[in-house]
């Protein structure tokens, strides 16, 4: 069974997300403030956070950068519908994606499941070893592990994902349609920001390991292209 | 601008001329009649040549004749004084112990007729010549070094207290302008701070209203903004709480369906008066980008399309075959657009034409066409209130809207200074609604 942690303020709500999710096969644990969710994080394993943005006290945002500093698990935000600042925010900070509130159970366990679903480490033992390269980018899709001129790339689940459809492209266009649903799982919403924002993220940690420009160029309007030396 | 400064100036310069001019004269006027204080008795020979046509004129034409001699200007001034009152022909004045001087000198005058005595219809009049004093004399008709310095000087003054009146008022125009542009935290100029006369009231009071005004419509924003937000989190739980329902019982579902949608539905409501409360909450807060108008158009024309199709619709795009960019927040103007759209759609009978043209004024120009009824004309100038429907929804049985979306359009074609225009087709063949947006240069 899959470990999910819930942080949100709003315990009935809290309640009832638990209790849909678990007859969805899922294990949950709440936590209602971000420092019980820290807590709970490190004496346990899971496989996803589900935070709540807009809490007050310690805040959902400084929460997840808390998350990050520590670790890469998987982190669903849930913001506020129509508030982009905020969601931006997140993104940058590393969360790996959102859903608005209001949303249905239905469409938030869809989105818990395509976050997990790309995550995994593949169980084809075949996949294992198979190495993506290009330039002196290397990936292992089944490990799940990146490394950019020899040295492991430190990514979210998300960035991971759209650099593997990059590469998997590499020197032809990719739409950001594409990337949503192939590196994201889900269609891209109208202007979806958001795989701008993963990958400027994945640019710089590629930078910040060799100076020269990262191989990602964008498409203005279009979408990404991964450049082939 | 100026407008105020000239009239001041004009005003207090024309007063201040006025004023000089007229105490001028009258000193003028005065000191052309004052007694003969420092007039000296001239007893010189040439003194007969000024007495006597006068002596001549009083003989043979009479005192009046004599007095309109008098009056003109001679480079002496000839004074004829009747004796037994001692009043002077023309009524200047004399001192008394003036005419004693000339009476005593009268004797010894008699020789060079310097001082003459005369009888008239039995008046004695003692006829004698007076030196105008120097600065008299030489003194101009008209005094110009006085007056062009006293032009001067309230040429001076009037700029100086023009300026003083109107460069508060123009400020306090450009701060009241301000306000009436939306920004209600206004500072107000140190001139005007430091001011402790009613202008400078007149200022902070005008500034307290305007921060007044500002709590009042902030609070109101911030209160439709807190309630729209706070409806959320319910909403939220009976969403969840539906979502739970459905997932235990499995079977017919038509009123979960029916719940479901209505939450949709408010959460919609909720979406709108979010949108219009950040566009009430000012311009400052909208995202500036640079916005591609023609693929915003044809994705929105595409979900148009979509939609039209099971209605049994048609809507047909003509782009122009060039860059179109605007700058602005691309959300809102998709929303903006796609309300118009989704309107006409609506409202069509069969078509809607999308068409986007650019103005010769570099504007972009977006036209939406459809064959619907129309609005009533008594009704367009109120379709962008908020809330407002108008009376031909009554009858269309699929209108579901809120009547926010032209209140949301309005607000942000505003915030773009955009325009947005609507009128009806003849005979009621359809609605036309045209937007228009500065083009990015
Ligand atoms: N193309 C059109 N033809 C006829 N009537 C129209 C058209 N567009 C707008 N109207 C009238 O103007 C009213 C206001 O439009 P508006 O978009 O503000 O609200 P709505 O479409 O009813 O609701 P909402 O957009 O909030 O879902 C509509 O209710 C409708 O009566
Ligand atoms: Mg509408």
């Amino acid at each position: 069974m899959q470990k999910v942690l819930l942080i949100d303020d709003d315990i009935e709500l809290v309640e009832m997300i638990a209790e849909y999710l678990k007859r969805e096969e899922f294990d949950v644990s709440v936590a209602h403030t971000g420092h019980d969710g820290l807590s709970l994080l490190k004496k346990d394993n899971f496989s996803i956070v589900v935070l709540d943005i807009m809490m007050p006290g310690i805040n959902g945002l400084e929460t997840l950068a808390k998350i990050r500093e520590e670790s890469l698990i998987p982190v669903l935000m849930l913001t506020a519908r129509g508030d982009d600042s905020d969601r931006i925010i997140g993104l940058e900070l590393g969360a790996d994606d959102y859903v608005p509130k209001p949303c249905t159970p239905r469409e938030l366990t869809a989105r818990i499941k395509a976050i997990l679903r790309r995550s995994q480490n593949s169980q084809n033992l075949n996949d294992n070893n198979r190495v993506i390269e290009v330039n002196q980018l290397k990936l292992w899709p089944g490990k799940r592990q990146a490394f950019w001129f020899d040295e492991e790339l430190q990514l979210t689940s998300s960035e991971f994902n759209l650099l593997e459809v990059l590469i998997k492209n590499a020197g032809k266009l990719v739409t950001k349609t594409q990337l949503s649903e192939e590196g994201l799982g889900h269609p891209l919403a109208r202007f979806e920001r958001s795989i701008d924002v993963h990958i400027s993220r994945i640019r710089n940690k590629l930078e910040a390991i060799n100076h020269s420009s990262a191989p990602i160029k964008t498409v203005h309007g279009q979408g990404y292209l991964l450049i082939i030396e | 601008m100026y407008k105020l400064f000239w009239k001041f100036f004009f005003t207090i310069w024309i007063a201040q001329l006025t004023t000089i001019w007229g105490i001028g004269t009258a000193i003028w006027y005065i000191r052309h009649h004052e007694p003969l204080t420092e007039v000296n008795l001239d007893l010189s020979n040439g003194a007969s040549f000024y007495l006597d046509p006068v002596v001549d004129t009083l003989k043979t034409q009479g005192v009046v004749a004599t007095e309109e001699y008098l009056k003109k200007r001679f480079r002496r001034i000839v004074y004829v004084v009747d004796i037994n009152n001692n009043k002077e022909l023309l009524g200047r004045k004399i001192p008394i112990d003036f005419l004693e001087l000339v009476n005593q000198k009268s004797h010894t005058s008699l020789l060079n007729n310097a001082i003459q005595s005369l009888s008239v219809d039995g008046h004695h009049y003692l006829l004698f010549v007076a030196d105008i004093p120097s600065p008299w004399r030489n003194r101009p008709l008209i005094p110009v070094v006085p007056l062009v310095g006293a032009t001067l000087a309230s040429l001076l003054f009037a700029f100086i207290l023009a300026r003083h009146l109107s460069r508060p008022i123009e400020i306090l125009k450009q701060t009241i302008s301000q306000v009436g542009a939306g920004h209600f935290n206004i500072s107000l100029h140190p001139q005007l701070v430091n001011r402790n006369d009613s202008l400078g009231e007149l200022a902070s009071d005008i500034q307290n209203m305007s921060s007044r005004l500002g709590k009042l419509i902030d609070s109101q924003t911030k209160l439709l903004h807190t309630i729209s937000h706070e409806l959320r989190s319910p909403l939220t739980r009976l969403q969840m709480a539906t979502g739970l329902l459905r997932q235990k019982m499995i079977g017919n579902d038509d009123e979960m369906s029916r719940i479901e949608r209505e939450c949709k539905r408010i959460d919609l409501l909720i979406g709108e008066l979010l949108t219009l409360s950040k566009l009430d909450d000012g311009i400052n807060h909208l995202n500036e980008e640079i916005i591609d108008l023609n693929p915003l158009i044809r994705e929105i024309s595409d979900n148009a399309s979509f939609e039209a199709k099971s209605l049994n619709k048609l809507v047909s795009l003509n782009l122009l075959n060039e860059f179109i960019q605007v700058k602005g927040d691309t959300s809102l103007l998709y929303y903006a657009i796609e309300n118009v759209v989704r309107n006409a759609l609506r409202h069509a009978r069969t078509n809607i034409v999308i068409t986007v043209m650019k103005t010769p004024n570099e504007k972009a120009h977006i036209s939406v066409i459809d064959d619907g009824e129309g609005v009533d004309d008594s009704e367009i100038m109120h379709i962008t209130q908020p809330f407002f429907r108008a009376s031909n929804t009554l009858k269309a049985s699929n209108s579901q809207g809120f009547g926010l979306g032209l209140a949301i359009t309005y607000k942000t074609l505003q915030a773009h200074n955009g325009e947005i225009q609507f009128s009806n087709l003849s005979d009621k063949q359809g609605f036309k609604v045209d937007l228009y947006l500065p083009l990015l240069t």
